[in-house]
Order: structure tokens, then sequence, then C-alpha cells
């Protein structure tokens, strides 16, 4: 089984890294999908499935929070999860992240076994993309 | 509120900790103040203290950014790919100062960060600015940390 990812960053650096580290993390990874802000998101949503969303706070247009407002008000998109990604560590804004639905947050800078552990916590299959074992592997793996 | 040899103190292990784990550059403290830089980037916070950070970066530590960040070719290297790993530099840096600091100071909000080449540069009132050098094998790196005064 395989997944669809889509991640939302106004940062194609940190878009493409975080591609990246998922690519390489051994995570099955079907699509993968880009957005520059919380409404690129939307659009995409509205056009495509997707099973896990990454997203930044900080973003022009839409931000982070913005985005997960509209999900949890749309009943076809209110169950995706949602792993925020920022620079914005402080614990009140990960409290209104949850608050929010967020279901993960990662604290910029990071490491790839962070993103890597989160997703599959979050999406709740472990390595070999079976549900019901959500613990990931501790194990390094290479660029 | 901090004092300013305290927030610099805690800018500059927010620069050590985003240069080493999401550009692989290892810095060190410098004296020399005089260097050249190509480019600089910048975002402001507000909240119980205003301010902004800048970071000046010169060609090379720019270049060595992007290619240990996006793990591209030097020949691969776009001004756009600049643009974004400095945007993002100083944003993680801004982001994670002022995570240390939220348990003194209250909550922040932090703005669009910006992107300038050839940088014109900064005050140097001691009283708002503090300005912290480095170097590396790439070559240099500078940011400054301004409080704004009401």
């Amino acid at each position: 089984m395989s997944f669809n990812v889509l991640i939302v960053d106004d940062s194609n650096s940190m878009r493409s890294v975080i591609k990246k580290i998922i690519s390489l993390s051994g995570f099955k990874m079907d699509q993968c999908m880009e957005a520059e802000n919380g409404r690129e998101a939307l659009d995409i949503l509205g056009k495509s499935w997707v099973d896990v969303i990454i997203s930044d706070i900080n973003m022009p247009e839409m931000n982070g929070f913005q985005l997960l407002n509209a999900l949890k008000d749309d009943d076809l998109l209110k169950d995706i999860p949602v792993i925020i990604v920022s620079t914005e560590s402080r614990e009140g804004r990960m409290m209104e992240a949850y608050s929010l639905g967020a279901k993960g947050f990662i604290k910029k800078p990071f490491l790839p076994e962070e993103i890597r552990k989160i997703l599959y916590d979050v999406i709740g299959v472990n390595n070999h993309g079976e549900y019901g074992n959500n613990e990931a592997d501790d194990g390094d793996f290479d660029f | 509120m901090e004092s300013m040899e305290t927030m610099k103190r805690m800018m500059e292990i927010s620069i050590f900790e985003v240069f080493e784990k999401m550009f692989f550059i290892f810095l060190e403290h410098s004296s020399d103040g005089n260097n050249h830089y190509d480019y600089e980037a910048s975002i402001t916070f507000s909240g119980t203290v205003r301010g902004e950070i800048r970071l000046f970066v010169s060609h090379r530590v720019a270049r060595a950014m992007v290619v240990n960040m996006l793990g591209i070719e030097e020949g691969e290297i776009t001004e756009k790919d600049i643009e974004d790993c400095s945007k993002e530099a100083v944003n993680m840096i801004c982001g994670n100062l002022l995570g240390k600091l939220n348990n003194h100071e209250g909550t922040f909000e932090l703005a669009i960060p910006l992107y300038h080449r050839s940088p014109l540069g900064i005050t140097t009132d001691s009283n708002t600015t503090s300005h912290s050098h480095f170097k590396s094998d790439d070559g240099a790196m500078s940011a400054a940390l301004r409080i704004y005064v009401d």
C-alpha cells in the first residue's frame, strides 16, 4: 500500500528537502503533491486524493492555521491527517495547532528521522506499509 | 525583557543549530566584521518585544547552503534556490530564537522573510542592534539582531 502526500510550504527548498527525506526514508509514497500556501493546498485537495498533509504555518495568502480551520469545516477533508512542520515551536503555537486538528508537529530545523517517524505514527502504518503497528524503526537511512 | 547580550547569545546558539542541522555548515565565531556579503535575508517579529533579524552571507556560503540542503550540483544552482535557502535560514533562526525567548517574553508573531541582493547593511546603534560574525570552511557570514524601540 502506498500513500499520496501533500507538502504545503512557501519555500521551494523546504518542499524539496521534505520530499527527498520522505523518498529516501522508505515511506511508501505514491504521489507527492506540492502547494505554496493553504489556498493552493485546498485547490489540490478539491481535485486529488491525499492521504497525509505536511504543512508549514508561516505562509502568505493562507497560513497553516487557516488551512487547518478550513479542513476542519469540510466534511470530506476533515479526516486527512495534518503534520505541521514549523520554526514556530513555542508551546502555545503547538497547542493551537493540535486544537485545530493537527496530528503531529515537527520543529524546524529537524532531523530526517523525525519526519519519517511522525509520518508512520500519524498514518498508523509500519515500515512495510501494514496497518496496526505504528512503531517506526529508529534505524538510520542514507542520503 | 532579556538583555541585548543575552538575546545575542541566544541568537548565536540558534544560528549554530540551524546551520549544522539544515545546511551541514559548521560555523565558528569570528572577530572580522569587514567581510563582503552578497546576499541578505531578513525577518521581523512582533510581540512583547519587536525587532528583526538580518542574515548576511557571501556567495560561497550561499552556494554551500543550497548544495548541502538540496543535495544538488553546483552547476544546477539558481538565484531562486539561494533566495529560498537564505529566507528559510533566517526564518528558522528567528523561530528558534523566539522559542527560547518564549518562556520569558510571552508570544510572538513572525512576518514573511524577505530577501535582498547586495545588502545595504544595518544601523550600528549598539543599544538596539547586536552583530555576530562567523567563519566556516565555506566562507564568512554575519547576523544582526535589532530591537525596535518605540
